[in-house]
């Protein structure tokens, strides 16, 4: 109950600081997604058990902030969570490779569930400029996020499970 | 015989210390004297600036500590200073917007507004939405008209009790009806991905030039009237075509949006039943 309580200020700040800071500081037409990130940077982490709380608080949270219609922020959290949690049971332990790669998939996934949905909302966008002003700029973006949260987060996670740095 | 000879003498001293100083004071004896003088005037100045290095040794650390007292307080008030001018810039701001979107408010009496801060932007890349922080507690409901001083911003899109959710008007799923004034003619006003603004459905007939106006139209019932939108940019004119269309310079810069105003007394009118009835 520890990491849940734990987990829910790390979800404030981050969806605060996603919304009043990173949704303006574009490239091209992409934005940073602070609480993708957050939420890969916790799943890889080994110590870490409430994963799956986390997907979905953020997506309860993200539902508020955005406009995505049927709950899409969900769709999109649930989904990075599962390839996490089949990439941690059947693939190798490099967690930084491990996360600079999910990075890059959960922007795929994002990418993809959005225009997905507004598509069926009957909004269309063109493929090639979803592709290269959206999707790339925010990889990109997501990318530069990663390394710092990955260290912040992690030396958090291990803070609050006490592992012990010289085992 | 003694008491005379001691007089004696005593009258010598005196008379030659006065010729001596009557010589000296006329001028007889400079060369003398300023021999005599500059060893002694040396030695003054050796003496001097000895004594004043000893009252500075032991008076300037005094004068350093209180220095540094004094700068310390010095530099606690310029920071004081520059926050409070930062605090009045900010300050100054917000003034003139609001300022600004009181003089607008003015010019409409017939409607009353809620002024909100511009608190985040939708995080979805996709999306234009903004989030103001006004919510329903202030009288914020659904599908109330979002306008500034310079023109119309959106439309409510969700309300929780302390904050709204606003459709700009340059988001993709946006669309407003339109007049466009010189050329007294109506259209549709969509937003796109790019948030660029275009008018379309403006019948061939009527002639769309750069630089005019357009404004709502209120058809519909989602928007008052005449409510500034923007000027026309780029006109697309194909003959083969049952409309033109037109690339459209917002009045608003959406990218820099800080305050709003929430039109209160506007009903929008839900005619989605009738078109569906129609079908």
């Amino acid at each position: 109950m520890g990491e849940i309580a734990s987990i829910v200020p790390i979800l404030f700040i981050a969806g605060t600081l996603e919304v009043a800071v990173f949704s303006r500081l574009q490239i091209l037409y992409g934005t940073a997604d602070l609480l993708m990130i957050v939420l890969i940077v916790w799943s890889l982490n080994v110590n870490t058990k409430y994963s799956l709380v986390m997907a979905l608080l953020a997506g309860f949270m993200m539902s508020f902030y955005s406009a995505l219609p049927m709950y899409g922020y969900f769709l999109i959290y649930l989904s990075i969570w599962v390839f996490i949690q089949i990439l941690k049971n059947r693939i190798w332990q490099m967690p930084l490779i491990l996360m600079v790669f999910t990075t890059i998939v959960g922007t795929i996934f994002s990418t993809v569930i959005s225009y997905g949905i507004l598509f069926l909302q009957d909004v269309s966008y063109d493929l090639s400029f979803v592709v290269s002003q959206i999707f790339v700029p925010s990889m990109a973006l997501n990318l530069i996020l990663a390394y710092p949260a990955y260290s912040f987060l992690n030396d958090y996670a291990d803070w609050l499970y006490r592992v012990d740095s010289t085992k | 015989m003694k008491r005379i000879k001691n007089s004696w003498r005593q009258i010598v001293g005196f008379l030659l210390t006065l010729g001596f100083i009557l010589l000296a004071f006329s001028g007889y004896l400079t060369t003398m004297l300023s021999g005599l003088m500059d060893p002694m005037i040396g030695i003054q100045t050796i003496v001097s600036e000895r004594f004043s290095n000893i009252v500075t040794f032991f008076t300037i650390p005094r004068e350093v500590t209180q220095l540094q007292a004094e700068n310390q307080a010095l530099l606690e008030e310029v920071a004081l200073l520059r926050t409070e001018i930062i605090q009045l810039e900010q300050d100054l701001r917000e003034t003139a917007i609001l300022y600004s979107l009181l003089g607008f408010a003015r010019g409409r009496p017939q409607e009353t507004y809620i002024a909100a801060k511009v608190i985040g932007k939708d995080p979805s890349p996709f999306l234009q939405y903004v989030l103001i922080d006004k919510g329903s507690d202030d009288g914020v409901t659904f599908d109330m008209p979002v306008v500034t001083e310079k023109g119309l911003v959106g439309r409510i899109d969700a309300v929780t009790a302390s904050a709204a959710r606003v459709q700009l008007i340059t988001d993709p799923a946006s669309s407003v009806n339109a007049y466009v004034v010189e050329a007294d003619s109506n259209g549709l006003i969509r937003g796109s991905a790019t948030s660029d603004l275009t008018i379309d459905l403006v019948s061939q007939d009527v002639t769309l030039a750069f630089g005019q106006t357009i404004q709502t139209s209120g058809l519909g019932g989602k928007y008052p009237s005449e409510i500034m939108i923007g000027q026309v940019l780029n006109v697309n004119r194909l003959e083969n075509e049952l409309f033109q269309s037109a690339s459209i310079q917002p009045a608003e810069d959406f990218s820099s949006l800080q305050a709003v105003l929430v039109v209160a007394n506007f009903r929008p009118s839900n005619i989605s039943p009738l078109l569906e009835k129609q079908r």
